[in-house]
C-alpha cells in the first residue's frame, strides 16, 4: 500500500464516502495527508450540497424517460467544449453519456464552487461545517457579587479581541450592571468559557463608588438598556482598547487595565458603532447623526460634561464632540449598523463608509468628505445588519443560466474586483436578505449616485426563502452566510444568498450543560464568526480544524459559542465547579496550615511556660 | 500483401523489465493509451522493434494482457479530464472481481501498471477493488488489512481523534 503514490490513493478514495475518508485519516501520516486533500472535500462538499442533490433527483427522473439521449445531446450542444473527433466516430451513445456527464458535472461543480480565484478554502474543514451536529457552549455568566448564584447579569452588547492569527481570542461585553467583563474564548489561559476578568461595577455609566452598591447596580441597570442598541461596543485590537457606547457616551476603555480611557458624549443615544481599526476613525451613529471619532485624539479625561449642544460649524463644539470633519445628520432616525468596506489600503481604503437601519435606505459616505453623502442606495426593508464579503458579486443571470453557467464566464465575473454588501433586515413582515455588489467596474456596482436607475444585475434581494421573521444578524462564515431571524433560527446559506446549506434553532441545539437549560424563546441578536478573516491575510485555510466557531449573543443577554460536532466546545459550568472545588481545597489547605501554626505556637508557649517555671516563678 | 487483412493479426512485443519478451496482438495492447500513443510516435515501420516497459514485470504484464483481452471490445475510455465526475458506485462486474482476486501485492502492481500503462478501466477496476476493501472498516482493521505502520503519537492520534469526532458512530 505504501507504494501507491498519493494521485492513485486519491484515485481510491475517490470511490469512498466522507465516514470512510474520515476513518482513513487515522490510519497513518500518508493517509491523513491525502484523505484531507482540499479538492476531494470540495467534492464532497459539492455532492452533498442541496443544490447537486436536487438536481440528481431530477436526473434520475429524467434518466427513466426514454428521451434521455435527446437532453444529453442537447446538453452537449450548449457545452463549449467541442466534442472531439476520435469519440464522435465511436458513436456509441454510452460513451458519449459518458463524458458529457463528466463535462456536464465539472461544469455543475463549478457553478456551484462559492470560491473566488486565489481563494484559499479548507474544504474539510467546510465539510465539517456544513455537516457536523451542533453544540452550544453557553460563556460563565456574571454574578452579583458573590452571595447570589441565582442572579445573574445579562450582556448587553458583545466585542470580540482578536489575537495576531486572527482567531478570537476574547470575548468582551458590558453588563447590565454597567461593569465590563472579559471571557476566554480561546482557551489560552486554561478556562476556555470562564470569565478572566470583570472591571468595577458602574465603569460604564459612571456610577462611581460614591453611591451605594444597590443604587450603582439599580441606576446602571436601567441606564445600560435603555438605548438598547446591537452594535455597542467594537474592539481595537492593536491599541487593545474597547469603545463602549452607553446612552449619548462613547466610552474609551483600555482592556489591560479596565478602566476608562476618555468618554465623549454625543447629542443623541448611540445607536451604532463602526469597527475599530486604528488609525481609522470610527464612526458613530446616533440616533439623529453621524459622527466620525478621532482615535487617536489624546484622552481627554471625563470631565463634567454630560450633554453637548449640536450646533454645526462651531469649532469647539466639534472638538467636545470629537468629531474632526463635522457631523452628518439623517432625515430619518436609527442607524442600526455601519460598515466600513474592508480594502487593502491602509486607512480604510477610499474611506467608504455604509450606514443601514431603520430606514429603507443605506447612505454610503466618503471619508475623505465626510459629512458630506455620496450616495444612496434603496432597498427597501429595514436593514439590522450590514457585512461585506470581500469577493466580487455574481449577477443572478450569469448564476441562473440554464442550465449552468458557462464556466469561462463564471471564471471572468468572480476575478473582477470588488466587493459584495450583505444586508440582512425586515421587509414587510419577512425576513430580507440582501446583497449588493460594489466594483471598480460602474456597470457591475450598485450606482450610489443615482439611486433611481439601479442594474438589476448588481444586486440580489431574498426576501421569499430568507425567513418569516425580521432578520437580526448575518456574517460570512467560511463559504457561507449565517444569518439569525426573529424566532431564533440559525440559518446557513450559500454565498448566492438562497441556496440553504442547514439550519437550526438556538433554542435546539444540544446545550453543553444540561443544569442551564435555556428559557425558550430566546433569540441570536448578534452573531459574530471566531476567525476574522481581515485579519488573517490569506491563511485561512491554514486555521487549525475546529477553531472556526461562531460567537452569539441572545437576546436574553447569554453569549455562547456555537460548535461542530458531538462534544461542544468548551463546558464553563464545569469548569466553575472544578474552580470552586480547588476554592474548597485551598481553604482546607489554609484551615490546616493554621491549625498547624497555632499547634506551633500553643506548644512555644507552653515550653515558654516550663522554662519560667524553673526560675521558680 | 494487403495491410487490410493483416491488420487483425497485427502482433506487437513488448518487452518487460525481466527482460521476457510477450507478443501480442496489437489491438489488445492498444488498451494501453501510453502504447498507442508510442506507436502513434514512432510510426508504422517501427512497429517490429520489441516495446521497452520498464516499470512493469511479465508475470503483472500477464495479468494486464488477459484483461485487456477479455475487455477488447469495450469503448475505449472517454477522453478529457474527468477525474472531477466520481462515480460512487463500486460495483465491479463479475468477471472483473474474478481477475482482481489476487494477492495484494499483485493488485497494488496491477493498479501501478494500468497507471503507467494509461488503462483507465483496468486503473478503475483496480482501485475499485482497493475501495471496497476499505469500506466500513476501522483504522485498526485497515492497518491490518493492507499492513499499514501506525506512525503517528500518541498526541497525534489523540489530535486527530479529537478532529474528526464529528464524524463518529454515522
Amino acid at each position: 500500500m505504501d507504494a501507491l503514490p498519493d494521485e492513485i490513493l486519491l484515485h481510491i478514495l475517490s470511490y469512498l464516502e466522507a465516514a470512510d475518508v474520515v476513518t482513513l485519516q487515522q490510519v497513518s501520516r500518508q493517509f491523513l495527508n491525502v484523505a484531507r486533500d482540499k479538492t476531494l472535500w470540495k467534492q464532497l462538499c459539492f455532492e452533498h450540497s442541496v443544490t447537486e442533490t436536487r438536481r440528481r433527483r431530477q436526473l434520475l427522473f429524467s434518466s427513466m424517460e426514454p428521451r434521455l439521449v435527446q437532453l444529453v445531446q442537447a446538453l452537449s450542444s450548449i457545452t463549449s467544449r467541442p466534442t472531439n473527433g476520435h469519440v464522435s466516430d465511436m458513436s456509441d451513445t454510452e460513451t458519449q453519456v459518458e463524458v458529457n456527464e463528466a463535462q456536464t458535472n465539472c461544469a455543475f461543480l463549478a457553478s456551484w464552487d462559492p470560491t473566488c480565484p486565489g481563494e484559499d478554502v479548507n474544504f474539510y474543514q467546510d465539510f465539517i461545517q456544513r455537516h457536523a451536529s451542533l453544540t452550544v457552549s453557553w460563556f460563565e455568566r456574571a454574578r452579583y457579587g458573590r452571595s447570589d448564584d441565582n442572579l445573574h447579569h445579562t450582556a448587553t452588547g458583545m466585542g470580540i479581541f482578536f489575537d495576531d492569527r486572527g482567531v478570537a481570542n476574547k470575548l468582551v461585553a458590558p453588563l447590565e450592571d454597567g461593569s465590563i467583563g472579559i471571557w476566554d474564548a480561546f482557551g489560552s489561559t486554561g478556562r476556555q468559557g470562564n470569565i478572566i476578568a470583570r472591571s468595577a461595577v458602574g465603569l460604564l455609566t459612571n456610577k462611581g463608588p460614591e453611591l451605594d452598591y444597590k443604587t450603582r447596580v439599580n441606576q446602571s441597570q436601567s441606564i445600560m438598556t435603555e438605548t438598547d442598541a446591537v452594535e455597542c461596543v467594537s474592539i481595537d485590537n492593536q491599541q487593545k482598547k474597547g469603545f463602549f457606547a452607553v446612552q449619548n457616551v462613547l466610552n474609551e476603555v483600555d482592556l489591560q487595565t479596565l478602566q476608562i480611557v476618555s468618554r465623549t458624549s454625543y447629542p443623541f443615544p448611540i445607536t451604532a458603532l463602526s469597527e475599530a481599526a486604528h488609525p481609522t476613525p470610527l464612526t458613530v451613529g446616533t440616533n439623529w447623526t453621524l459622527h466620525l471619532h478621532d482615535t487617536r485624539k489624546p484622552p481627554s479625561f471625563p470631565s463634567s460634561i454630560t450633554h453637548c449642544e449640536l450646533i454645526s460649524g462651531n469649532p469647539t463644539n466639534s472638538l467636545q464632540t470629537g468629531d474632526f470633519g463635522g457631523h452628518a445628520s439623517l432625515s430619518q432616525p436609527g442607524p442600526l449598523s455601519i460598515l466600513h468596506l474592508p480594502t487593502t489600503r491602509e486607512w480604510g481604503g477610499n474611506g467608504d463608509i455604509w450606514v443601514g437601519g431603520r430606514f429603507t435606505s443605506f447612505l454610503n459616505y466618503d471619508r475623505r468628505f465626510f459629512p458630506r453623502l455620496r450616495g444612496t442606495v434603496h432597498s427597501g426593508a429595514k436593514l439590522s445588519c450590514l457585512t461585506a464579503l470581500p469577493h466580487p458579486f455574481i449577477p443572478l443571470d450569469v448564476r441562473l443560466t440554464k442550465p449552468y453557467p458557462p464556466p469561462g464566464l463564471l471564471r471572468e465575473v468572480k476575478s473582477v474586483s470588488g466587493c459584495t454588501i450583505i444586508a440582512a433586515g425586515e421587509y414587510k413582515g419577512k425576513g430580507s436578505l440582501e446583497l449588493y455588489s460594489v466594483a471598480k467596474d460602474p456597470s457591475r456596482s450598485i450606482s450610489c449616485s443615482h439611486s433611481s436607475r439601479m442594474d438589476q444585475n448588481t444586486f440580489y434581494q431574498n426576501r421569499q426563502t430568507a425567513s418569516s421573521s425580521k432578520l437580526l444578524s448575518v456574517v460570512p462564515h467560511g463559504t457561507r452566510l449565517v444569518f439569525s431571524d426573529g424566532d431564533g433560527n440559525l440559518k446557513w446559506v450559500e454565498r448566492d444568498g438562497f441556496t440553504p446549506v442547514r439550519q437550526c434553532n438556538i433554542n435546539n441545539i444540544a446545550s453543553s450543560n444540561q443544569r442551564e437549560q435555556l428559557e425558550q424563546g430566546d433569540i441570536v441578536r448578534k452573531i459574530s464568526p471566531t476567525i476574522n478573516p481581515s485579519l488573517l491575510d490569506r491563511s485561512y485555510a491554514n486555521i487549525p480544524l475546529g477553531m472556526d466557531n461562531l460567537l452569539v449573543w441572545t437576546g436574553d443577554g447569554r453569549l455562547g459559542m456555537v460548535g461542530f460536532g458531538k462534544e461542544p466546545v468548551f463546558k464553563a459550568q464545569e469548569m466553575d465547579e472544578i474552580a470552586l472545588e480547588a476554592r474548597e481545597k485551598k481553604t482546607m489547605e489554609k484551615e490546616r496550615q493554621y491549625g498547624a501554626e497555632m499547634r506551633r505556637a500553643l506548644e512555644r508557649q507552653a515550653m515558654e511556660l516550663r522554662w519560667m517555671r524553673g526560675y521558680g516563678l | 500483401m494487403s495491410a487490410a487483412t493483416e491488420q487483425p493479426k497485427q502482433t506487437l512485443t513488448v518487452t518487460t523489465n525481466d527482460n521476457v519478451d510477450i507478443v501480442v496482438e496489437r489491438e489488445i495492447l492498444e488498451r494501453s493509451v501510453l502504447i498507442k500513443n508510442m506507436i502513434g510516435d514512432v510510426g508504422e515501420e517501427q512497429i517490429d522493434t520489441a516495446i521497452p516497459l520498464p516499470n512493469v514485470n511479465e508475470p503483472v504484464m500477464k495479468k494486464v494482457i488477459e484483461w485487456c483481452e477479455h475487455h477488447r471490445k469495450d469503448p475505449p475510455a472517454p477522453e478529457g479530464d474527468d477525474s472531477d465526475s466520481r462515480k460512487k458506485s463500486t460495483d465491479i462486474d463479475e468477471w472483473d472481481q474474478k481477475f482482481m482476486q489476487v494477492d495484494q501485492e499483485m493488485l497494488f502492481e496491477i493498479i501501478l501498471a494500468a497507471n503507467y500503462l494509461d488503462i483507465k478501466g483496468l486503473l478503475d477496476v483496480g482501485c475499485k477493488t482497493v475501495a471496497n476493501m476499505i469500506k466500513g472498516k476501522s483504522p485498526d482493521e485497515i492497518r491490518k488489512t493492507f499492513n499499514i505502520q501506525n506512525d503517528f503519537t500518541p498526541e497525534e492520534e489523540d489530535q486527530i481523534r479529537r478532529e474528526n469526532e464529528w464524524a463518529e458512530d454515522r
